[in-house]
């Protein structure tokens, strides 16, 4: 290994140096972003401006801002104009509350050729925004892999060229972290954004941000996962970015009231220690405390989305996971998160693949993982899971789209749309593990069937009625993608809320802006079209708050305080809004309330809306879903449910099924559903104060202050 | 190792541990910046006596490896390395992993001795643990 | 018959919260329980009876990933 690493330092070509010193962070600023062209090796400074820090906050919204000004309604996402920036935000950075060192990726999607946000852990944000930078704006591409090296502690960047192993993100992010660190402990103080070789051959690549583990000494990654930024990141020719920060400190991000910040901190912290173990296990568990509850309430994805349980569930059950994680190790993504989740399964030795018999660290698996590589897949094996999870993050590839992506070709399979010649010998029925292996690792190397798998849903589509005479409905049907990007692992059949929470959003069906199933089915708190629009706009508001500001939305709501159920609205976890709402004002010295909050999430998601309008997107044809995410397709998923469904078109269809042929009955509801979906685009727009089309209504646009000329060009042209 | 043992039925809560506490580490009579914080208390005692008796629970849950246990056995905080993120003072399970508002880092008892000194009825001294 | 989340449910002779979560299949580690508008505290669960035609709402605190 150090012959190696001494290979990589002597192979260092320097393209391009700043020198800079770095600015004192002020109340969560350091008020200077860094501007890179690796076309030409422009690297420079550029003011953060009041407006941005009134307007768009920080995080997605300063990547967002930087993008809008950076391309043009034509650009693609692969021309040089295109840009990947990473911002974390004013409160990233802290230590003292738990989820606090997320960033937000901002590019132009592959998978939906429009916006794509997307949020990461690690330590690379925070240790960008205290090496004096509170977002990276890279726009260009490069002729040859480069590395850029941000060096916080002497004040300077790099473009580089360095020789190392390239395609295996686990390897790059330890090579460059050895090749950095002046010791072990150093090791702590740098972070590396990396992707692999499947980020080249797919559309769903993603980017890597490493944290480094003290106990396990090894460099760990969480995933920016959805929209394919580490496609763009290859495209791009870049190879890594890295960045070295040895002075954190409890006070780094300079708040305005810091006394406030570890009052709170504290709070939470012991909230988390007394309750954490009776709640959702995160400290055991991580997200994989889902895998069980959504298969006993009939929610767990099954067979691409076909189904909601399945008797060989119990083997991916969140006690079988937490038994294969190490337990009682701090496993927090940014230093000091107490809620710990970030789970491991460690000395795991690989049956497959490149890595064949190597005892790895596997940096999972989360209940996206498990639901989509597995039950998703109708699999059942956590062995296999946990390799899966391995390669996808080391190929660079989105375990979520993956998962998806997999289902569908295997219901195209299973429906002889697709047969083995097509698939170059792969037989993908659902539950077969080793030929889902095989198309992960295709998608790594590029080539076989899993070239086509790797391009998405919607193009798979594309291809298989073009190329195999597939019929286009039933693809279009059972095809779980909404504006290109592939849906995240929840059943929204049953849920209209959910549907909405899925199909209405910015970026496409990611359950980051709106997670209502429970509150929808299970707890029917949303038995209204008015309360469905109600959550349909306040909670996707509220959850867009996390990516402005730098924090992971994980301690809102996944640990619960004493006297919560007491309250008004329960579900909103009110002592944890106040939580956030202290921490920004201890932060930035402001004085927002959570009316304010909702607005400061309202002006960017509204300006997110708008520039998906002006690339040509952003109406209410695209947030259609495919009917799979609203009601039953086939006869099969229509008679998993018969009971349930027979009723609902008695009583709310007002059809009697009796004597009805399955098919008729399908049919039937899904007229209804269809309708009902329509509906509720309709109050929920209204709601979020756009017009029927979903467009933000001028009147709305100029009282949230985003009224900027060339925003108000783009909304006259399409009223 | 020695550490501070207490017997609490002795405690007359005159607070001299405090102040020696907190004049000598921090250079103010806080009780609120001592290492031990004696309460009043409806337990048959009278008194609770709060201090360290060095479990490291703490050792554990720090995310940066900054507390580790001297050749004494004592539980010391590295201050150059630690992040103030207070995970300990929120695992603590006896409570005495102490932060004030004004400090950056979390502090507790070293096992110096000093306030035993100064206790005048014996309510709390150095006695050897495993 | 009683009511639970909006929904009928046959009642049983002798229901407690523990035998309707069961008979639900409400697994889920968090759920706030109000019995006729009254929030009942997990450890009364096994203990307390419902009666016929009681309106219940289990409210499942869960806000996903």
């Amino acid at each position: 290994m150090n012959k190696s690493i001494e290979k990589m330092r002597a192979s260092r070509k320097v393209l391009a140096r700043y020198e800079y010193e770095p600015a004192a962070i002020d109340k969560g600023y350091s008020g200077k972003t860094l501007y890179i062209d690796i076309s030409n090796q422009t690297i420079k400074a550029k003011d953060v401006t009041n407006q941005m820090k009134d307007i768009f906050i920080g995080g997605k919204g300063f990547g967002l801002w930087y993008l809008w000004n950076a391309i043009k309604p034509e650009t693609k996402w692969n021309d040089p104009e295109n840009e990947i920036v990473i911002s974390s935000g004013p409160i990233g950075g802290i230590t003292q509350y738990p989820g606090s060192g997320k960033s937000l990726v901002v590019t132009l999607s592959p998978l939906t050729n429009s916006l794509m946000d997307s949020n990461v852990g690690g330590f690379f944000g925070p240790y960008l925004k205290f090496s004096g930078w509170d977002a990276l704006e890279i726009q260009g591409k490069a002729e040859k892999d480069v590395v850029i090296l941000i060096d916080g502690d002497n004040g300077a960047v790099t473009i580089e060229e360095i020789d190392f192993q390239p395609g295996a993100s686990h390897l790059i992010s330890e090579q460059l972290t050895e090749m950095l660190a002046d010791n072990e402990k150093d090791k702590m103080h740098v972070s590396i954004v990396s992707s692999g070789s499947g980020a080249e051959h797919t559309n769903v690549g993603i980017l890597n941000f490493s944290f480094y583990d003290l106990r396990r000494k090894a460099a760990r990654m969480k995933q920016a996962g959805r929209g394919g930024t580490g496609t763009v990141f290859r495209d791009k020719k870049i190879a890594a970015l890295a960045v070295k920060y040895s002075s954190l400190t409890g006070r780094s991000n300079n708040p305005a009231d810091p006394a406030k910040i570890s009052k709170t901190g504290v709070k939470i912290t012991r909230e988390i220690n007394k309750f954490d173990n009776e709640q959702f296990r995160m400290r055991q568990i991580g997200t994989a405390n889902l895998m069980t509850p959504m298969n006993d309430y009939d929610l767990l994805p099954v067979n691409n989305f076909k189904y909601g349980s399945h008797i060989d569930a119990v083997k991916l059950s969140s006690d079988v996971l937490r038994d294969r994680f190490t337990q009682n190790m701090p496993d927090g993504c940014w230093i000091g998160c107490s809620l710990s989740c970030c789970k491991a399964v460690d000395n795991f030795e690989l049956k497959s693949g490149p890595f064949k018999g190597n005892k790895v660290i596997v940096d999972g698996p989360e209940y996206e993982n498990a639901a989509g590589l597995g039950s998703n897949c109708g699999i059942f094996d956590p062995d296999y899971v946990i390799e899966a999870n391995f390669y996808c993050d080391t190929y660079g590839l989105d375990t979520i789209s993956t998962g998806t992506m997999i289902a569908f070709a295997m219901e195209c399979y299973e429906n002889n749309i697709i047969n083995k010649k097509i698939t170059g010998g792969l037989e993908l029925n659902f539950g077969n593990a080793e030929a889902a292996m095989e198309l992960i690792h295709q998608m790594g190397r590029g080539d076989g069937f899993g070239l086509i798998v790797g391009q998405g849903v919607r193009r798979m589509k594309q291809i298989f009625a073009e190329k195999y005479s597939a019929d286009p409905s039933f693809l279009q049907d059972i095809g779980m993608e909404n504006k290109g990007l592939e849906y995240s692992q929840y059943q929204a059949k049953e849920s209209l809320a959910q549907q909405g929470g899925y199909a209405m959003t910015n970026k496409g069906p990611q359950h980051d802006e709106a997670w209502l199933i429970f509150m929808d089915m299970v707890n029917n708190q949303l038995p209204t079209f008015e309360k469905k629009a109600e959550a349909l706009h306040y909670f996707p508001m509220f959850r867009t708050w996390f990516g402005l500001q730098g924090l992971c939305k994980l301690p809102w709501n996944d640990i619960v305080p004493e006297g919560n159920a007491q309250t008004d609205s329960p579900e909103k976890i009110p002592e944890h809004v106040q939580n956030y709402v202290d921490l920004f004002n201890a932060v930035t010295g402001r004085n927002i309330d959570k009316e304010e909050m909702i607005r400061q999430s309202e002006r960017v998601y509204n300006f997110q809306r708008i520039f998906n309008l002006r690339l040509g997107f952003g109406t209410r044809e695209h947030d259609a879903a495919p009917y799979r995410a609203l009601g039953p397709v086939t006869v099969e998923e229509y008679e998993s449910r018969a009971e349930r469904y027979d009723k609902q078109l008695k009583e709310d269809v007002g059809i009697d099924p009796a004597g009805l042929s399955t098919e008729e009955k399908i049919k039937a509801m899904r007229k209804y559903r269809e309708e009902r979906y329509e509906t509720l685009l309709d109050v929920v727009y209204e709601r979020r104060g756009w017009t029927k089309n979903g467009i933000p209504k001028p009147e709305f646009v100029k009282e949230l202050g985003i009224d900027f000329p060339e925003v108000m060009e783009v909304i006259n042209k399409n009223l | 190792m020695k550490i501070v043992g207490v017997n609490e039925a002795l405690c007359t809560l005159c607070g001299a541990c405090e102040t020696t506490c907190s004049t000598f580490y921090f250079k103010e009579d806080n009780r609120l910046k001592s290492a031990i914080q004696v309460h009043e208390s409806d337990h048959e005692a009278g008194a609770v006596i709060k201090v360290c008796n060095q479990c490291g629970k703490c050792i554990e849950v720090c995310p940066v490896e900054a507390i580790s246990r001297s050749k004494k056995g004592i539980v010391l905080i590295n201050k150059k390395t630690c992040v103030g993120c207070f995970n300990c003072v929120g695992v603590c399970p006896t409570e005495t992993m102490y932060w004030h508002e004004d400090l950056v880092i979390p502090f507790k008892c070293i096992a110096c001795a000093r306030c035993t000194k100064e206790c005048p009825t014996e309510a709390i001294f150095m006695t050897e643990v495993e | 018959m009683i009511e639970v989340n909006g929904k009928a449910v046959d009642w049983e002779e002798g229901m407690t919260i523990v035998t309707l979560l069961k008979k639900m299949n409400y697994t889920f580690p968090k759920i706030i329980i109000r019995v006729d508008g009254k929030v009942i505290d997990k450890k009364q669960w096994s203990s307390y009876q419902i009666n016929d035609q009681a309106v219940v709402h289990a409210h499942h605190l869960i806000a996903g990933g």
